[in-house]
């Protein structure tokens, strides 16, 4: 018989590379101590060492500044990466509490959540956000706490969803009649049952807000220099892009390696949680 | 039915006049415009005039009344930094953006029912296999690292498109891909997925027992079935596509209103940013609608039980 709960290599791998992306960027300014401010104009466009004649003295090159490129690689990474995952959470916080909310009592209570979840759903995730960078700025704080009010819809009508479903089971029930509160049964049986799915979830869209980040950065609306972040590099490189293509090109497949890294392992651990998937992908 | 229809157009004209209201509030909320209008050593005389050629004197609740009917009435106010009214601005670049996202829209449809159907009738095959992996691919590349990723291969590796614009018939070739790839892999998987379901069940058997051809039992008979969710699927992606357009728009230098979108909103263009908000919403709003009430048509279960 097949072993049911190994993680497949394949897995693995992802895993480790994703640690390892995102331990290497979180220690950067220990790493590599300087001020992203500063430039160094004589040694701006310098090539990479891997071209034919780069030194090993800037590993990626410089950019249009004289900035070492990879250690900007390594910072962007680094802001992008902090960003979404806190705006993640806060969006799981605030979709978590209203679809609790929203499931538990029936009514105008639902009425209203649902309705707030339908319209914050009718205008794209990226315009909405667009919209409010531009009114509220875009400095760190701001931009996770646009991104994670922007980010929690899905969230709360998943969960919805997942109250109402679960309100109906018999163990709640058998549990009410035996003089459990409300308290005891929304935190034993409750948020434990919705627990799986929403870590599920929470992987499965958290290169949503990686791409929500990188795309808001890019269009010149997130992070601002001299701070970075990968769709900044991304923009600036974009200029150079007929003599130093790497400028553009490797902070954008860094991009699509951390995204499909993550929606790998999102939609493995989906497949894990629901077994019926498992015979129609 | 038609109580069903009523009731859900009647939800979405208050989910727009909701969201605009909101962002009508948000935009009057970051100050007095003239603060990043006018250079700094703008004398009060200029900044009252300013104002004033804007409409910003006017009582709150008159400039809210004319955001909110200026779907109808055309007349949204002017651009603080184009001097023009905003609706003319938007009409102008109205037809590009059209025209591209028509163009993406099908073809993401059209490839991707096409590609989902046949993964699913050839299951496991290499072909599968593939669909599998290019769908996974298309559904988390973002856009604009796609549409880079374009401009350098074909435009300055191998020289054969132009990097931006809309000049030509060879422009339309990479921002359609950039914008078509993301939702065609979506709808690919889903018609997959669904169209495997309903391959399961005995009503193909029966059908093919009366004689039926192979080809008909799955186009009439599992493909029309299969297609229900899709097609919900397929119009979530307007959505996603209006998305993409800005930013896609961005990266081809395409003179649509998502460039005129971002551009206002960098600025602080408010009036760019409330009427182009409002262009986005009712359209995905009406899209979804449409959505909702095709699907109820397709399938009675849903109609039944609203």
């Amino acid at each position: 018989m097949k072993k049911q709960h190994a993680i497949p290599p394949m897995i693995i791998f992802l895993l480790v590379t994703f640690a390892f992306i995102f331990i290497y960027s979180l220690l950067a300014p220990v790493l590599y101590p300087i001020d992203l401010g500063a430039t160094d104009i004589i040694n701006r466009l310098k090539p990479p060492a891997f071209a034919d004649n780069g030194s090993s003295e800037y590993l990626l090159g410089t950019d249009s500044l004289g900035r070492d490129f990879f250690i900007r690689l390594v910072y962007g990474t680094r802001n992008s990466l902090v960003i979404s995952l806190s705006a993640m959470a806060i969006a799981v916080v605030i979709g978590t509490l209203l679809g609790v909310v929203s499931g538990l009592y029936e009514g105008w209570v639902d009425y209203i959540i649902s309705f707030l979840i339908d319209a914050r759903l009718s205008i794209p995730f990226l315009i909405l956000a667009i919209v409010l960078a531009s009114v509220f700025g875009s400095d760190k704080v701001t931009m996770i706490l646009i991104m994670g009010f922007t980010g929690w819809a899905t969230f709360a009508r998943l969960i919805r969803g997942q109250i109402l479903q679960l309100k109906k089971q018999n163990f709640i029930e058998a549990s009410r009649s035996m003089g459990a509160s409300s308290i005891r049964i929304l935190f034993e049986h409750i948020l434990v049952n919705i627990s799986s799915i929403l870590i599920v979830e929470a992987t499965l869209r958290l290169s949503s807000f990686i791409i929500l980040e990188s795309s808001l950065s890019f269009l010149g609306l997130g992070i601002q220099p001299p701070d970075t972040s990968l769709g900044v590099l991304v923009s600036a490189g974009r200029d150079y892009m007929l003599t130093n293509w790497w400028l553009a090109i490797i902070p954008s497949i860094v991009i699509v390696i951390i995204v499909l890294d993550v929606s790998l392992i999102g939609d493995w651990l989906r497949d894990k949680l629901d077994p019926k998937l498992q015979t129609n992908r | 039915m038609l109580k069903y229809a009523l009731k859900r157009i009647i939800k979405a004209l208050i989910t727009i006049f909701f969201i605009l209201t909101l962002v009508f509030f948000f935009t009057r909320m970051s100050g007095d415009p003239t603060n990043w209008i006018l250079p700094d050593d703008a004398t009060e005389e200029q900044r009252i005039e300013m104002r004033h050629s804007l409409g910003l004197d006017r009582p709150l609740h008159e400039q809210y009344f004319e955001v909110m009917t200026s779907l109808f009435t055309g007349n949204a106010g002017r651009s603080y930094n184009y001097l023009r009214p905003v609706s003319e601005l938007y009409a102008e670049r109205m037809g590009a953006t059209i025209r591209l996202g028509l163009i993406s829209f099908s073809l993401a449809a059209l490839v991707g029912v096409s590609l989902g159907t046949i993964a699913a009738v050839k299951r496991n095959s290499f072909f599968d296999r593939f669909t599998i992996m290019i769908s996974i691919a298309g559904s988390t590349l973002p856009n604009f690292v796609l549409g880079i990723l374009l401009v350098f291969l074909f435009c300055f590796v191998l020289r054969l498109l132009p990097s931006g614009g809309a000049s030509s018939a060879s422009s339309y070739i990479m921002p359609v891909i950039a914008m078509a790839v993301g939702p065609m892999a979506n709808i690919a998987r889903l018609t997959r997925t669904s169209l495997l379901d309903v391959l399961r069940q005995d009503y193909l058997d029966s059908a093919r027992a009366k004689g039926v051809s192979e080809h008909v039992v799955l186009i009439k008979h599992a493909l029309r079935n299969a297609l229900i969710p899709v097609i919900t699927v397929i119009g979530l992606q307007v959505g996603t596509l209006v998305g993409g357009s800005v930013v896609v728009e961005t990266v081809f230098s395409w003179p649509g209103i998502g460039s005129l979108l971002i551009n206002g909103a960098k600025m602080r263009d408010y009036p760019i940013v409330i009427y182009g908000v409002m262009l986005i919403s009712v359209a995905v709003t009406v899209m979804n609608t449409l959505v909702d009430l095709s699907y109820s048509f397709l399938d009675p279960r849903i109609r039944d039980n609203a």
